[in-house]
């Protein structure tokens, strides 16, 4: 029998703990998998940095963590794995995974139900890599104004990596969705300490799910994901927001009707407007999945001091949702005019593209500066303000507030 | 948490020597404290079970009509274990401690 990694408790959940819950975890496998050792060794201090990351990770919540990537690694091609940012929903992170007996199953409205190991996945099925922005969805979440509760997510839940992995198309194949075959679902090894939490569970429609891009990937940028990434194995969805991107995968089911989880139909949902915009005082009725990611940039904050007839080097990131980046502009008068910045190597139509310029402020004082990015397609940041109730795809222009000395 | 600790035979696992595949994950504790405001036992009660309180202290100033919304969320959606009796004293304390 294969074994099932329980989610072991991550940290002391005291006496609230739905017993009955606790029983279900149990229940649901082999207990074999989950080694806590927690009875014999204390869990490290609050203050010491996460395990495989930086010490300076920005944290909002660590129960699940929740911890944003320092802005200065805009300035890289690649994110590294212990500066990528770390987003779970729900607090029982598996925390002790046996690559060894773990098992990805495959199963649903299928006719060659699948269990597979890490190992046959390598060897059954061709293993590319693709280079990728990975985007909470509700990145820059606290820029929005009226502020929006949530995650409070300055700029970076962001990042890029090559993913590597199997294509989903080719697991979902080998599988053979039966006719009628509509969706199919993704469940990690995560779990919420109460029954009453939906679980987190993602879908994707058999057409986005047979595409070239999703991938099954267990390396993020040639090493094995971090087990705050989703470790041993996550779906990569290019170019769509990372709330599809189901960490530490469990079970990919084939649905032969429409998925109607919480995570899918309440939660993660925008206005049903063209640019995903609403106001507080007039909620939209109609709303849809976030998916794709809109067009944007960043900028890496300027860490030299600025002055007055010095040349000085903006530079940032710029991506939308698959087609690539066409161009970057900056503005140092408010809107009215804007210049081209350089753009550096393309890295794919699905990774982020860093850009350059170089500035010589005219006038001391406080400027600022705004940066816009249009796709290959021609989809460009617009200036209007746009607003959602649950801060979801922002993407105004990047407005840099700087002092010329 | 000793409980636990013996129902998933933890206390036998650590005579053997951890499997060389086995990948584990250790999480830093949880050190938050909340402001001590009237209410406060209202999120040790109702909210700790899921998550940390550092939620709350995440937030910026949010108005009334807004704490009342994530609280009937937290109960409603997510089967938060707050007492309707318990809900006043409970967003009059987040109100408190975020409010504005």
């Amino acid at each position: 029998m294969a074994f099932v990694a329980l989610p072991c408790l991550a940290t002391d959940m005291g006496p609230r703990t739905d017993r009955r819950d606790f029983l279900r975890l149990l229940a649901a496998g082999t207990v074999a998998g989950c080694s806590r050792g927690g009875k014999e060794t204390p869990p490290p201090p609050s203050n010491e940095p996460y395990q495989g990351k930086i010490a300076d990770l920005v944290l909002h919540t660590e129960r699940p963590p929740n911890l944003e990537m320092p802005e200065r690694f805009l300035a890289q091609d690649f994110t590294p794995n212990d500066a990528m940012f770390v987003r779970w929903h729900e607090s029982l992170l598996p925390t002790s995974i046996d690559s060894a007996t773990y098992r990805l199953k495959v199963g649903g409205h299928v006719d060659r139900p699948l269990e597979l190991s890490l190992n046959e996945l390598r060897a059954r099925f061709p293993v590319t890599s693709l280079v990728a922005v990975n985007q909470c969805a509700g990145n820059t979440r606290s820029l929005f104004s009226p502020r929006i509760p949530g995650v409070q997510w300055g700029r970076g839940a962001v990042g890029n990596a090559r993913w590597t992995g199997v294509r989903l198309r080719e697991v979902l194949a080998a599988a053979g969705p039966r006719d009628g075959a509509t969706e199919v679902t993704f469940g990690g090894l995560d779990r919420a300490p109460l029954d009453s939490v939906p679980r987190f569970e993602k879908s994707l429609t058999m057409q986005v799910a047979r595409g070239d891009e999703p991938l099954l990937a267990w390396a993020m940028n040639d090493a094995p994901l971090p087990m705050l990434n989703g470790y041993p194995l996550r779906l990569v969805v290019p170019g769509w927001y990372s709330t599809y991107w189901v960490k530490a995968l469990e079970a990919i089911t084939v649905l032969d009707h429409a998925f109607d989880g919480f995570w899918m139909t309440k939660a993660y949902r925008v206005p049903a407007t063209v640019d995903a915009s609403e106001s507080p005082e007039d909620l939209r009725k109609q709303t849809v999945p976030v998916r794709r990611m809109n067009v944007r940039s960043l900028f890496v904050p300027p860490r030299e001091t600025l002055r007055r007839g010095a040349m000085v080097e903006l530079q940032g990131v710029a991506w939308d949702g698959g087609t690539g980046i066409a161009r970057v502009e900056l503005s140092f008068d408010g809107g009215a005019t804007w210049k081209d910045a350089r753009l550096e190597q393309d890295l794919g139509p699905f990774a982020w593209r860093r850009w350059r310029a170089v500035w010589m402020p005219g006038e001391t004082g406080p400027a600022a500066v705004l940066a816009r990015a249009t796709s290959v397609l021609g989809e460009r940041q617009e200036s209007k303000p746009r607003w959602n109730r649950s801060g979801y795809m922002r993407n105004e222009p990047e407005r840099l507030d700087v002092v010329i000395t | 948490m000793a409980a636990w600790g013996i129902l998933l035979g933890c206390s036998t696992r650590s005579a053997a020597p951890p499997s060389p595949t086995l990948h584990t994950l250790r999480l830093p504790s949880e050190d938050v404290t909340l402001p001590d405001l009237p209410g406060r036992a209202k999120v040790t009660s109702g909210c700790v079970a899921c998550h940390t309180p550092r939620y709350v202290l995440d937030q910026p100033p949010l108005p009334r009509k807004t704490w009342e919304a994530e609280v009937d969320k937290m109960r409603k959606t997510y089967g938060a274990p707050v007492a309707d009796d318990d809900v006043p004293a409970l967003v009059d304390y987040l109100v408190a401690v975020r409010g504005g």
